[in-house]
C-alpha cells in the first residue's frame, strides 16, 4: 500500500499542487465575494434573500467538487491507460482487487482533502457573516455537491478502466446520472432526507471499477 | 526428478470473433532455456505473449507459467516473472531514482547494484525523468528494472522496437549475460530475427494454419536446408508448400530456392517427382533470418 501511495504521489503531485492553489484561490474568492455583498447591500436585504427567496450565496461552490473529482480521476487513471501502462500495475505482485481498491482509496483520500478544504472555507465564510445556525445549513446544502464530486471521481475511474466501448458508454451515462441526481435541486437542504441513500448510490460506483479492471486484465475487447 | 516446465501450453485455443488465432497450440519451455518465438505478422505472437503475460484469458486449453495458470497468477508467482512490454513501457512520470525506489519495494531479492550497473552507463542524473529519455535510454532502465528483480522467468515482447543497432546490441548482450549467469528462463519475441541467433537456445516457429515447430536453434538450422537451382529448372507450376518439399520459391532472376527438411538426394528425388530438373542443385548456407523466411514464406 505504501508503494502504491508513493507511485500515486509521484504521478499526482503536480496536479495536486495546482488544485490546492486553485481551491485556496476559490476559498479566498468565496469569502471576498460574500464580504463584498455585505458591504454594498444592507444586511437585512441579504437575510431576506437567503431566508425568503432562498438565494444561495455560495452557489459558486456547486460545481467545484465535481470538477475536482473528475480532474483527480483523469489525472490518476489516464496516465495508466495510455499505451496500456496499466499492465505494469497489474503485474505488481498483489491481487487485482487490493490493487484497484488501493488506487481508488488514494485518489479518494486526495479528493476528500480538497472537499474538506471547500467545506471548511464555506463554514468559515458563512460563520463570518451569518449567524451560526447558517453554517450547518450551508454544509447540508453543499453535501450533495460533495457527493457529486465523489461520484465524478468514481465515474471517471470506472469509465477509464473499462476496456469495452459499450460498457464504457454505459458507465459514463450511469455516472453522469448519479452526478445529475446530486445536482437535481438548488434549494437549501433539499437532500436532508435522502443524503444517506444518495451517498450509498455514489459508493456503489467504487466496486463497479473492480469489474472493469477485471475485464481489462482479461483482455476483453 | 523431472523439473516442472517454466512455461507449459497445452491445446491453447483463442479466437477474435470468428477469426481463430490459435487452434490447439501446444509447447513447453524447460527452465533455464532461452526461447525465441518467431512468426510473421498476424500469426498470433502478440496474442500468445498477452496470454503468457496474463493479460488475455484463452478461450480453451491450458497455459501455465511457473506452474500457475497464466490468467490468474498469484502474487508470489508474479514476483518471479519479469515482463518487458513492447515499446519498453515504464512509469514515465518517475525519475531514475524514483522508479528504482518504487520497484525495489515489491521484490525481496531486489538487486540495486544490477539496476545501477546498467543505468549508470546512461550517464544521466538520478533525477532524470523517464518521459524525457530516448527509446534506447528507456530500454536500459526497463531492462535494469527486470534484471534487478532477479526473476526466474523473463518474458519480452519485441524488445527491439524503436532501438537503434547500438542499443539493441547493448540490450541483447546484457540480457544474454544475465540470463546465462542466473540460469533464467527467457521467452522472447522480436521482429529482428538476426538478433535471435545471438540470443536463443530454442526457437518456436508458428505459421498460420500449420503446426507449431519447436526445436533447438542448432537443431533447426542443421535440419532445415536451402538449395538453389539455376534458372530454367522449373517448366511448369511450382509444387505447393508443405508437401515433400517444404517450400519452393522462384527468385526474380528465375533461380529456384528450395527449402526442405531433407538431405540432397531426397530433395532431388522430390524435385523430379514435381517435374523440376534437379541438375545444378547446390546447397546454400543459411542464417536464421534466411531459414525463418524460408520456413514461413515471403508472402
Amino acid at each position: 500500500m505504501r508503494a502504491i501511495a508513493f507511485k500515486e504521489w509521484l504521478k499526482l503531485r503536480s496536479w495536486l499542487g495546482f488544485m490546492l492553489a486553485a481551491h485556496l484561490v476559490f476559498a479566498a474568492w468565496l469569502y471576498l465575494s460574500i464580504r463584498h455583498q455585505f458591504r454594498f447591500e444592507h444586511a437585512e436585504m441579504i437575510y431576506y434573500q437567503a431566508n425568503h427567496i432562498g438565494r444561495i450565496f455560495y452557489d459558486d461552490l456547486r460545481y467545484i467538487p465535481l470538477l475536482t473529482g473528475a480532474l483527480i480521476g483523469a489525472a490518476q487513471f489516464l496516465p495508466e491507460l495510455l499505451r496500456g501502462r496499466l499492465r505494469l500495475s497489474l503485474h505488481l505482485p498483489m491481487g487485482l482487487a487490493p490493487l484497484v481498491l488501493a488506487h481508488l482509496g488514494i485518489g479518494l483520500e486526495a479528493l476528500l482533502v480538497f472537499l474538506a478544504l471547500d467545506l471548511a472555507a464555506l463554514a468559515i465564510t458563512i460563520g463570518s457573516f451569518f449567524p451560526a445556525a447558517f453554517i450547518g445549513s450551508a454544509l447540508l446544502t453543499a453535501a450533495p455537491w460533495i457527493l457529486a464530486g465523489i461520484a465524478a471521481y468514481f465515474g471517471v475511474a470506472l469509465t477509464l478502466l473499462e476496456p469495452r466501448r459499450r460498457y464504457q458508454a454505459a458507465n459514463l451515462a450511469l455516472s453522469a446520472g448519479v452526478v445529475w441526481l446530486c445536482h437535481r435541486s438548488g434549494q437549501y437542504q433539499a437532500y436532508d432526507l435522502v443524503l444517506g441513500g444518495v451517498a450509498g448510490l455514489v459508493l456503489l460506483l467504487a466496486p463497479a471499477s473492480l469489474q472493469a479492471a477485471h475485464r481489462f486484465r482479461n483482455g476483453e475487447p | 526428478m523431472t523439473l516442472q516446465p517454466a512455461i507449459e501450453v497445452d491445446g491453447l485455443v483463442h479466437h477474435y470473433g470468428a477469426h481463430r488465432i490459435h487452434d490447439g497450440l501446444s509447447f513447453s519451455v524447460a527452465p533455464g532455456r532461452i526461447l525465441g518465438l518467431l512468426g510473421k505478422n498476424g500469426v498470433g505472437k502478440t496474442t500468445l505473449i498477452k496470454i503468457l503475460m496474463g493479460f488475455l484469458t484463452p478461450d480453451a486449453g491450458r497455459c501455465r507459467v511457473l506452474g500457475a495458470p497464466s490468467h490468474a497468477l498469484p502474487a508470489e508467482t508474479k514476483r518471479q516473472i519479469g515482463l518487458v512490454f513492447e515499446g519498453h513501457l515504464a512509469y514515465d512520470f518517475m525519475s531514475i531514482e524514483e522508479i528504482e525506489r518504487f520497484t525495489a519495494q515489491w521484490y525481496p531479492k531486489w538487486r540495486r547494484d544490477v539496476f545501477y550497473d546498467l543505468v549508470d552507463r546512461l550517464q544521466l542524473p538520478g533525477t532524470h525523468r523517464i518521459r524525457n529519455m530516448s527509446e534506447g535510454q528507456r530500454s536500459q532502465v526497463v531492462l535494469g528494472l527486470v534484471m534487478a528483480q532477479d526473476p526466474d522467468l523473463l518474458i519480452l515482447d519485441d524488445y527491439t522496437m524503436g532501438l537503434d543497432a547500438g542499443y539493441r546490441r547493448l540490450f541483447l548482450d546484457y540480457l544474454v549475460q544475465c540470463a546465462r549467469e542466473g540460469n533464467k528462463t527467457v521467452f522472447v519475441t522480436s521482429h529482428v530475427v538476426q538478433d535471435m541467433e545471438r540470443l536463443v537456445d530454442d526457437v518456436i516457429l508458428i505459421r498460420r494454419g500449420a503446426r507449431v515447430l519447436q526445436s533447438s536453434l542448432p537443431g533447426f538450422l542443421s535440419s532445415f536446408r536451402r538449395y538453389e537451382l539455376p534458372p530454367g529448372a522449373a517448366r511448369g507450376a511450382l509444387p505447393p508448400p508443405d508437401g515433400a518439399l517444404h517450400r519452393v520459391e522462384m527468385e526474380a532472376d528465375g533461380r529456384l530456392e528450395v527449402f526442405a527438411f531433407k538431405d540432397q538426394p531426397e530433395v532431388e528425388a522430390a524435385l523430379r517427382e514435381a517435374g523440376i530438373d534437379p541438375t545444378g542443385i547446390t546447397p546454400q548456407q543459411m542464417s536464421l533470418e534466411d531459414a525463418f523466411v524460408g520456413y514461413t514464406g515471403k508472402y
